[in-house]
């Protein structure tokens, strides 16, 4: 199973030669260890880390040299060269507006006229007119009464559940809910429970027999494998019990629904939905992310998202850039034309080539590898042979579940789509996995 | 040193997700349970057909809770960490020696087992007195030639142990989520909340034809 270079060498007297490989070990065994130090598990980590690091775990916080576009200039940390005009499908720039000339010209005039950052809290003195205007522009975009900007994605959630509920309530979310849910559900000290992924039967197990408070929570696109809530029958059952639901559309605003309002449009749901969350960072190509609803909602969470007003405001670069291009989002529709349109030919492409991704019904693709063992030697195959692309093994997916996460782009060409899935179908064959 | 070993025919196991508030009820106060997510602990069901050991042969349920193995400098890196807080056996031979050597927590009656194997799966049915407990299924992934290390909690009074397990055997594992778990009311699953348990595993393994080894049990 194991070859030598990978095993872990222990130095104690060991009565049993256990044949451990590295590579099987992940960061979840280092999370409790003996002593009383604080430092105790910096030593067995090193010493783990010494080993899989140069298996591939390098692959990970590879610097850019260019901007998220199509075709990336990335750094390999193994061989330190900069690796060019690689074909990019790890970014989430599904819009392609992150370097928009329309995009960098307002970010430079923002500079011209507030400097770099916002220099204080949102509800002190952080809050610039561009702030404003986003958030105005924001809430009248998803056709809510009123929105709120948080420094990041994470802090939206954070902020919103932890603002919401309390101690005594219940929340209830999918299993595959995303870290910053899941840690808003910490931070809220409410009873929390997991339904299992999207099975409406299973949420209405978790919710029955709860006398109080509840809120259910699920994501439109769900970021491993691009697969969408079934929100309708999410709904009927959250409404049946009293519960308001909220719904994260980090990967699906400005993808979904006829005006990209997300995955609750998609399903004619968009006024159904009590809480709306999403984020800058993917379809914008910005940072940041917020919340919309009714207008008591946004009121009653200016004052308690901890998460917001105990953060720096987000520097009004970043808000003119996130402004120009939720404006050319909203007026351009023909970009999530062609983001469907590039979605559809790459599944095509990947299918016809006998690649296996799952349950994909959006610009996210699993490409399962299933092989934990291999997952990093393929990936650096790839990067060689001209694709940048992120892989993903157990913890983050479950054991055997290893493989790469591609994000599709409007800003793809045919040829960049059919060269790119050439190298994905070759570099997979060449490795067995297909 | 001195190893125990116990050559075995079967082991299935799987991992469940099951409330958090359980599992600290259940663990000694010196340990702390790993949580697959906030609030959601890891029930570990484990079935054994051993062939060979120091009290002949017979069949054996644990049920255990998953913590965090002891990592310590220079020393090899477990697979796993449990607690195993109810263990039930066919024979009286075999509760008398795991009491005595390894001071494990058992169910005081002979408890019956059957194993069914189909193409792919294990089904574990454990009876008492002809009423199930345990119903468990378990899938198999590819085998793969393996030692893998564990490390194993126990009591005993305020004394604290830990010992070192070896499984010597052809392993498969994966997380597809195809196995089933039923469990009873019953003295063996109390301090379970059953509903609170999951139904299908997080984790499913299978070593066939083996070793397991143990070494001699250290305080801690």
């Amino acid at each position: 199973m194991s070859t030598g270079s990978n095993r872990i060498q222990g130095s104690g007297q060991d009565a049993v030669s256990a044949d451990v490989d590295a590579l099987d070990y992940d960061y979840t065994n280092f999370y409790f260890g003996s002593g009383d130090d604080a430092f105790a598990l910096l030593e067995p980590f090193a010493e783990w880390w010494g080993q899989v690091q140069p298996q591939g775990y390098y692959q990970y916080e590879l610097p850019l040299h260019s901007a998220p576009s199509t075709r990336v200039d990335v750094e390999d940390t193994k061989t330190h060269e900069v690796r060019k005009g690689l074909i990019n499908f790890a970014s989430y720039n599904y819009l392609g507006l992150s370097y928009r000339p329309e995009v960098k010209q307002a970010i430079k005039e923002a500079v011209d006229r507030f400097g770099g950052g916002s220099s204080g809290s949102p509800i002190l003195s952080g809050t610039t007119q561009l702030h404003k205007q986003l958030a105005d522009e924001l809430a009248a975009f998803k056709a809510k009464e009123a929105a709120m900007i948080f420094p990041t994605g994470y802090s939206a959630n954070v902020g919103v559940i932890a603002g919401l509920m309390r101690s005594g309530d219940l929340i209830v979310a999918d299993q595959y809910a995303h870290a910053s849910i899941v840690d808003g559900m910490i931070l809220s000290k409410a009873k929390s429970r997991f339904f299992r992924h999207n099975k409406p039967e299973d949420l209405d197990r978790k919710l029955r027999g709860f006398e109080g408070k509840k809120l259910v929570i699920v994501e439109g696109v769900y970021s491993m494998d691009g697969d969408i809530a079934p929100l309708p029958e999410i709904m009927e059952v959250a409404r049946s019990h009293n519960a308001r639901v909220l719904i994260d559309e980090a990967h699906s605003t400005f993808v979904f629904g006829a005006n990209g309002r997300g995955v609750a449009e998609h399903f004619g749901l968009d006024a159904e939905v009590d809480i709306h969350i999403g984020t800058f960072s993917k379809s914008l190509g910005g940072q940041g992310g917020f919340v919309a609803g009714s207008r008591a909602l946004i009121d009653y969470l200016r004052g308690f998202s901890r998460s917001r007003f105990f953060s720096c405001a987000l520097a009004p670069t970043v808000v003119a850039g996130i402004t120009r291009a939720l404006q050319l989002a909203s007026a351009e529709p023909e970009l999530r034309t062609r983001l469907w349109e590039n979605v559809e030919i790459m599944q095509g492409l990947l299918r016809d080539g006998g690649v296996d991704i799952g349950d994909s019904e959006s610009q996210v693709i699993p490409i399962m590898v299933r092989n934990d063992a291999k997952v990093f030697e393929i990936g650096e195959e790839l990067l060689r042979e001209g694709v940048f692309i992120n892989p993903v093994k157990y913890p983050a997916v479950g054991k055997h579940k290893s493989r790469f996460r591609m994000s599709i782009s409007a800003a793809h060409s045919r040829d960049e789509l059919e060269e790119g899935a050439r190298i994905i179908v070759d570099v997979l064959k060449r490795h067995h996995i297909i | 040193m001195v190893l125990t070993r116990y050559g075995f025919e079967n082991c299935v196991g799987a991992f469940f997700e099951m409330a958090t508030s359980d599992a600290r009820g259940l663990l000694p106060s010196h340990l702390e349970p790993l949580e697959a997510m906030h609030t959601r602990s890891v029930l570990a069901v484990l079935a054994f057909q051993f062939t060979e050991s120091e009290v002949g042969a017979y069949d054996e349920l644990v049920m255990a809770i998953i913590t965090p193995p002891r990592v310590e400098p220079g020393k090899p890196l477990p697979k796993a960490a449990f607690y195993p807080f109810m263990v039930a056996t066919s024979t009286a031979a075999s509760r008398a020696h795991a009491i005595e050597r390894w001071h494990l927590p058992h169910y005081m009656k002979d408890v019956e087992f059957d194993f069914q194997e189909s193409d792919d799966a294990m089904k574990v049915t454990v009876s008492d007195a002809g009423q199930p407990v345990v119903e468990l299924t378990v899938t198999q992934h590819d085998f793969n030639a393996t030692v893998n290390p564990y490390h194993c909690f126990t009591v005993e009074g305020d004394e604290r142990f830990k010992v070192n397990i070896f499984m010597d055997a052809p392993h498969s594992e994966h997380d597809e989520e195809n196995g089933e778990l039923v469990l009873h009311p019953h003295p063996m699953t109390e301090g379970l909340t059953l509903e609170e348990v999951s139904s299908y595993p997080i984790r499913e393994e299978w070593y066939r034809a083996g070793v397991q080894t143990f070494e001699e049990m250290e305080s801690i």
